[in-house]
């Protein structure tokens, strides 16, 4: 009898060690591990498929995915809050203008809004809102898989302890279609690279590098970097549109993007020499799409998804009017300042705003402005 | 008598009174980055707070710092930073404590700023900034530069992008306002180029920054520094001068270049390969002036052919790389080849 149950724990052991060793593939968690991710910095954040976390760390160069299925509880209801900053940095031990607020990311079902803050001694933390108050969440034993920024920067030179001498400011990232795409700049040359990899991650990655037609300058123009950018389907395809810092609204077909090739944009709008462009999001209601971009010096601007698509005369001459606007048309919503953007649901977001008397708020938004 | 015999009692009561509540107090005391609970109030929770609070001070609302609880004694998840203040409460104790700073603290200032020349070209991009120790991050607001009048250049500095840092942040890269540099954008037709030739500027860091521990720098650095013309010709690599290192040595191998070029592209996109390919391990230093790198073997060279490979996206001090111009006109003069790779062949005997 004995010999039997050991027969059994030992046929049981083999089957779980053959499930272990051969996940379903279509299993986006079948790679993670529970352990510390040796997370150095959150440069930036956005949210896949189940309850899975994307984490852009600049400092360590890798792309973490955490699982956080026991972290997120729904959060009901607008959100109002003030003194934002305040608060994080009470948290966090400092003063206000000892931290800085990387990223914001909502949770797509939950809706809970995720905040990445980095004090000045270089150490991030990630925090939930849950009702009105942040809660902490720790990123020290999680289940999680990360990949390294394995390109360019591998190979070049190292000094001689071995750390690489380029680093990579990762500027944007986001999620789609088991893809994740990642903007960022180099502290050693100017330009701006756009990465994918595969997830769940394999070793294949690819960059390239994308050259827009900067209107404002009359020529093709290499030497911008992408500052946000989002997957957007446009005529039934799917396609990238980015902002660089000097603002046109750039338009690239997936399918165009070639590891190590150049890839030539369609510039949809100049929106000015004045301003970095911060956040972009689409959201939709009654069956319009929009695309929503937040600022550093202009309003909040609301963009028609069908205008973009219908757009045919992509811009190829210089804009007239040095500081002026061309291309798709937009509205300018009454939200100035907004540093932080996301989407919450389909139809509403979520902002943070330093207001005119220098108040950090966050608030959400919505139906009324679309 | 009776009278002042009982002032004197009073006298000693109210010390031991006050040196009695000083004991209590200190029962909850900092230690060595944590704050520790008297034992008897261990049922009590452990709560510290920025700033030096009273009782009244701290609204029910108010925020405490995010740490540790085991036992009795709280370790902050973000260590306490130098010469800040917290306020601890546990039960009815309260105290505040400052972090000391140590004697032999080492006080954070700018090393270099390259390029290390005093004339720059007026459309310089870029410039770094290297410090003796690791700081603290959102450097760009503390970094300007200014005109001959000390004012402040409007839209001088690029600050809307990530920070730029080196691994362990002791050298931050500058970029300056390339809309403004950039012939034909906005910027730089409305306020026209951050520069202007044969003028005089001042690259100033606030003594506001701080480093990663929280403390200020002692004063603020300056360089000062002239402009000649626009840089308009891109690098040209058969004009750079190698000067071997001898073969079984560790002399280190220089380059003498034709100008002076970017500091960081230079030092991370320049490597040495032996006849067959195959990398020397080593390392790249600043020459002994601006015009020149070293590199230093990590072993012995081996006599025989060698080249450098030199990458297209090394740049000079203007963003001009070896495949095109950082301002090229593509509509006017197309010069844009786009090898990845060039080569300067030498040889070790």
């Amino acid at each position: 009898m004995k010999t039997l149950k050991l027969t059994l724990l030992m046929l049981l052991a083999f089957v779980l060690c053959g499930f272990a060793k051969n996940p379903d593939p279509t299993d986006l968690k079948a790679n993670f591990v529970k352990g510390n991710p040796e997370i150095k910095a959150i440069s930036a954040l956005t949210f896949g498929p189940e309850n899975i976390l994307f984490i852009g760390d600049a400092t360590s160069a890798e792309v973490m995915a955490i699982d956080v299925s026991e972290e997120v509880s729904a959060q009901s209801g607008e959100v109002n809050l003030s003194k934002v900053d305040e608060t994080l940095a009470m948290q966090m031990g400092t003063t206000a203008d000892q931290i800085e607020i990387t990223d914001m990311a909502v949770h797509p079902e939950t809706k809970q809004i995720f905040l990445s803050v980095q004090h000045s001694s270089g150490n991030s933390m990630l925090f939930k809102l849950n009702g009105e108050k942040f809660m902490n969440v720790p990123l020290t034993d999680v289940m999680y898989s990360k990949q390294g920024l394995a390109d360019a920067i591998a190979e070049d030179a190292e000094d001689r302890r071995g750390r690489p001498m380029r680093k990579w400011a990762i500027s944007d990232i986001q999620y789609t279609d088991g893809k994740i795409m990642l903007t960022g700049l180099s502290n050693k040359e100017f330009g701006s690279t756009f990465r994918s990899m595969p997830f769940p991650f394999t070793e294949d990655q690819s960059y390239a590098s994308l050259e827009i037609y900067h209107a404002a300058h009359g020529q093709y123009e290499t030497h911008a970097p992408v500052k946000t950018f989002m997957p957007i389907t446009l005529n039934g395809k799917p396609h990238v549109i980015a902002s660089y810092t000097c603002t046109p609204l750039v338009v690239f077909p997936m399918d165009e993007l070639k590891s190590g090739e150049h890839t030539k944009g369609k510039t949809v709008a100049e929106l000015g020499n004045w301003n970095t462009p911060l956040d972009i999001i689409e959201l939709q209601k009654d069956g319009e799409r929009y695309v929503f971009m937040a600022n550093s010096s202009r309003a909040l601007m609301k963009f028609k998804v069908k205008d973009i698509e219908s757009f045919n005369n992509y811009l190829t001459t210089k804009v007239e009017e040095r500081s002026g606007t061309d291309g798709v048309p937009f509205i300018a919503l009454p939200f100035v300042n907004v540093l932080q953007l996301d989407k919450v649901g389909d139809d509403a977001f979520v902002m943070l705003q330093r207001t005119s008397d220098g108040d950090l708020v966050l608030k959400s938004s919505g139906g009324r402005w679309l | 008598m009776r009278l002042k015999f009982s002032k004197n009692i009073i006298f000693i009561l109210g010390v031991c009174f006050v040196f009695c509540k000083a004991n209590a107090q200190s029962s909850l005391v900092y230690k060595e980055g944590k704050v520790v609970c008297p034992k008897e109030h261990n049922k009590h929770s452990i709560k510290v707070y920025v700033g030096n609070l009273t009782i009244s001070g701290i609204s029910e609302n108010q925020p405490s710092i995010l740490g540790e609880i085991k036992g009795s004694t709280f370790t902050p998840l973000i260590p306490f930073g130098l010469g800040q203040t917290y306020t601890a409460v546990c039960g009815n104790d309260m105290t505040a404590f400052t972090i000391p700073l140590p004697d032999d603290y080492q006080m954070p200032h700018v090393i270099e700023i390259y390029p290390t020349d005093s004339v720059l070209p007026a459309n310089l991009l870029k410039f770094y900034v290297r410090f003796n120790k690791p700081m603290a991050t959102q450097a760009y607001k503390y970094v300007f530069l200014l005109d001959k009048a000390g004012k402040p250049i409007k839209r001088g500095v690029l600050k809307e992008i990530p920070e730029l840092w080196n691994e362990d942040r002791t050298e931050l890269c500058v970029w300056l306002e390339p809309g403004r540099i950039k012939q034909g954008l906005g910027p730089n037709e409305k306020l026209g180029p951050v520069m202007e030739a044969s003028n005089g500027y001042t690259i100033s860091i606030s003594q506001d920054l701080r480093d990663a521990e929280g403390i200020k720098m002692p004063k603020n650095f300056t360089k000062d520094f002239k402009t000649s013309e626009r840089d308009t010709i891109r690098p040209d690599y058969n004009k750079w001068q190698v000067i071997p290192p001898k073969a079984d040595s560790f002399q280190p191998l220089t380059i003498n270049f034709n100008e002076v070029m970017d500091h960081g592209s230079t030092l991370s996109l320049l490597s040495i390969q032996n006849a067959n390919g195959e990398a020397i391990p080593g390392d790249w230093q600043e020459g002994k002036t601006a015009h020149s790198v070293i590199y230093r073997p990590a072993k012995p060279w081996e006599k025989g052919r060698h080249k450098i490979v030199v990458s297209s996206r090394v740049e000079d001090r203007a963003g001009n790389n070896l495949n095109r111009l950082f301002d090229q006109n593509l509509k006017t003069k197309k010069i844009v080849t786009e090898k990845e790779n060039y080569f300067i062949s030498f040889f070790i005997d």
